[in-house]
């Protein structure tokens, strides 16, 4: 291959650039996206199924093409490399920017390799991306070609299936899978495909707590799974964990917390397809707490930096009661942009989507003090 | 420039050396920074200001405070109005074009959730809408005993749109919750993969039986879903049949709603347009109810939509339709349903061959509902 196995840091930044420097964001060229796809398909051949990753780390939640609402994670959570991140997948769909969300990340990923970390959603796939947007969305940014989503596509299939946090949190898209008791049924995984209807791979980025019941139950639809109390307990007890962590569920409070922390939800898109009002979290883990401390007082060395930065910024022992959390841990909760509030109201339109369509109604609608920024369909003579 | 251009050479000669400069970008450029996010956000604040109105806020945009009242009663409707009949009603804080008088939706000043309610009133009738955010824990947990069954993701609970006579008490309104209500207690519709993803798990049930008999010890999750097959049958697919709830006696008529008024251009005092309640259905289609109302000065058209997309199985639409006279006080209200298989649409798109992304189309509901067929139709009216 002439290709070379590292893209240089300045080509990286330079991308990042494009994407962060301009309103609207500038998209990468589809050679570039080519480019950088490739190299991470190379890296990602060599990671596993389930990433061994250790604190501090924040845990983001589905973003789903919400570009600008990513740009606020960093802004109130801190950015890489400062900050380590992982990303729970669902980066594509529903929003107006699923290519500048997933080309940030990914450019983001090779940049700070040890610092950001991806997994793959239920949204990280051919069919869904064809069904929700993203490939609508590639064909109207990039001419009609869907180059551009062939190659990410292709990547979606390398991104790894879970992680682990100080070998005590597992964290995954969706949830558990009556196929799979131990993590290591997942880690022998051939996961470098499509996600399947079924199985291990499907149930881990599909499958939904409920606190209603103990087992689990299939879906009234006909497929899928919801998991309750006494799985993820006997999951927990035979893989020696505290706690999952995963995202998946929309819900207005942007986090929820099962059977007391010990299966969380992250969500963090805030006012999610523009039109939800929800706020959003991510999950940050500052430091893991031994079982005999666990729902007790944080147990923390005084001198440790990352300690005391907690303990200034909550009332130790009181957030994580009051979100539901373990010792160690904290939802920092956001709203949406002023840009996705800009986008709420200006509806379509934006970076080339829908650009084709004309503004409904005549523009006397609209008072003269607007007429420098047309809305679109805020009047429609429907029938 | 030409610093740019040595910056350009001084890294295309660096990186030379190791492996070939893929990009062409200036030389060292920071990561990604708060300044960058900062930077990306101002650049939006600037653009975005052209969404206040300078008249009467360019005193207050330096000062970040109250927003300054706005004109928002009957009295402030300008004098020189055509439509003497029409009036702003107390409590609608949005505020009016000062050209032409007309409700503006939604208000410069909302930012999401929009928390006001616009509201218009054309001689006996009034007619307003309400939009919040979607439900939170405590209020979803407060409906647990109302219904018995998983509510759909999305449940805009508190929004409604309603239509009153102030003189015959006579309303209707649309809301989501009533909508819930009305669903059937079961569907016969599975997903398009139900056979083939109930053949696996049974021959995966036949596996561990054998490994049981054969006294291979095998203890997994799976044994969590022997006891059980689904949860309580509910209808997954949010089929409402609901058409407004309201004290209306209507009866039967052969009164269509006149078309003809409703295509002739006159001006719309008031549009408005929410969605109620929707689902993706686990990534299977989407189940959606929303609404969109539109006021002339001499009647109003409501249509509240149901729409039902499940992937390779199946549209559904269930339209109501409720027309006002406002000189007559007359109310006509339709309802129609529509159904048709998804293969069946699939197939007229490709004989068609509308471009390369035809499911495109299956997320235009208005596209959809003209080009399937209406198996039910009910017109009633009040006279
Ligand atoms: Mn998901």
């Amino acid at each position: 291959m002439t290709i070379p196995y590292n893209i240089p840091i300045s080509d990286l930044d330079y991308c990042l650039e494009q994407l962060l420097d301009h309103k609207p964001p500038k998209i990468l060229p589809p050679e570039t996206i080519q480019h950088l796809c490739h190299t991470l398909k190379t890296q990602l051949l060599s990671v596993p199924n389930i990433m061994p990753l250790q604190s501090p780390i924040s845990i983001v939640g589905d973003i789903h093409g919400q570009f600008h609402d990513l740009l606020e994670i960093f802004q109130i959570g801190g950015s890489p490399p400062s900050t380590n991140y992982l990303f729970l997948g669902d980066y594509v769909d529903r929003g107006y920017y699923s290519v500048e969300t997933i080309s940030l990340l990914i450019a983001l990923k090779l940049r700070y390799p040890d610092r950001v970390f991806l997994i793959r959603g239920n949204h990280e796939s051919r069919t869904i991306t064809t069904n929700y947007g993203f490939y609508t969305e590639v064909l109207n940014k990039y001419n009609g070609s869907a180059e551009v989503w062939t190659y990410i596509t292709d990547l979606f299939d390398y991104l790894p299936l879970g992680a682990t946090i100080d070998g005590k949190i597992f964290a995954a898209h969706g949830g558990l899978s009556p196929s799979c008791q131990q993590l290591d049924q997942i880690r022998a995984l051939d996961r470098f495909r499509e996600i399947p209807h079924d199985g291990i791979m499907a149930d881990l980025v599909w499958s939904d707590p409920d606190t209603e019941i103990l087992d689990f139950k299939l879906s009234p639809r006909g497929a899928g799974y919801l998991f309750g109390l006494d799985v993820i307990n006997k999951f927990c007890h035979d893989n020696d964990l505290m706690q999952m962590v995963r995202a998946h569920q929309l819900c207005n409070e942007g986090y929820t917390s099962y059977w007391k922390g010990k299966c969380l939800t992250v969500w963090s898109a805030p006012n999610y397809c523009y039109r939800c009002g929800n706020r959003a979290s991510v999950l940050e883990i500052l430091y893991y707490s031994g079982e005999s401390k666990s729902m007790g007082e944080p147990n923390a060395n005084e001198n440790d930096v990352k300690y005391d930065d907690y303990k200034n910024r909550f009332e130790d022992s009181i957030v994580h009661k009051v979100q539901g959390v373990l010792p160690g841990q904290f939802f920092n909760i956001f709203e949406a942009s002023p840009e996705n509030d800009e986008d709420t109201s200006k509806g379509k339109g934006v970076n080339g989507i829908n650009s084709d369509e004309e503004l409904v109604g005549n523009g006397d609608f609209f008072c003269s003090y607007f007429k420098e920024r047309p809305r679109k369909q805020h009047v429609e003579y429907f029938l | 420039m030409s610093q740019d251009n040595q910056e350009q050479s001084v890294s295309s000669k660096e990186s030379t050396s190791k492996s070939k400069t893929v990009f062409t970008m200036p030389g060292n450029r920071p990561g990604i920074q708060a300044v960058h996010v900062n930077a990306a956000r101002e650049m939006v604040r600037l653009h975005t200001q052209g969404r206040r109105p300078p008249s009467s806020t360019t005193a207050s945009t330096a000062v970040k405070g109250p927003v300054p009242p706005l004109p928002s009663t009957a009295s402030s409707f300008p004098g020189a109005s055509p439509h003497p009949h029409v009036s702003i009603p107390e409590g609608c804080k949005n505020p009016q074009c000062t050209h032409c008088g007309k409700v503006i939706i939604p208000a410069p000043q909302s930012s999401y959730p929009i928390q006001d309610t616009p509201a218009i009133a054309v001689k006996n009738w009034k007619i307003y809408t309400i939009k919040k955010p979607i439900l939170n824990s405590t209020e979803l947990e407060d409906l647990e005993a109302r219904f018995h069954f998983p509510l759909p993701e999305m449940i805009f609970g508190n929004s409604r749109v309603k239509i009153v006579n102030e003189v015959s008490g006579e309303s209707i309104e649309f809301n989501a919750l009533d909508a819930l209500d009305s669903l059937d207690s079961e569907s016969h519709l599975k997903v398009s993969y139900h056979k083939e993803w109930l053949d696996s798990r049974r021959s995966e049930r036949e596996k561990k039986e054998k490994e049981e008999r054969g006294e291979v010890e095998s203890r997994d999750l799976r044994e969590f879903t022997d006891k059980l097959d689904t949860i309580e049958p509910y209808d997954w697919t949010y089929s409402p049949n609901y058409k407004g709830t309201t004290n209306i006696k209507f009866s039967e008529s052969s009164q269509e709603i006149p078309i003809h008024r409703l295509t002739q251009p006159d001006p719309i005092l008031f549009f408005d347009e929410a969605v109620l309640f929707e689902d993706e259905l686990a990534d299977n289609g989407i189940s959606i109810l929303n609404y969109k109302i539109r006021v002339m000065p001499t009647c109003l058209l409501l249509l509240c939509r149901f729409y039902l997309r499940i992937d390779n199985v199946i549209f559904r639409i269930r339209d109501t339709r409720v027309f006002v006279d406002f000189d007559q006080d007359l109310v006509i209200r339709d309802y129609r349903q529509q159904e048709y298989e998804y293969s069946e649409l699939l197939k007229s798109v490709q004989r068609k061959s509308i471009g390369n992304d035809p499911k495109k189309l299956f997320r235009d509901h208005d596209w959809v509902s003209k080009n399937i067929p209406t198996i039910n139709k009910v017109v009633e009216s009040n006279q």
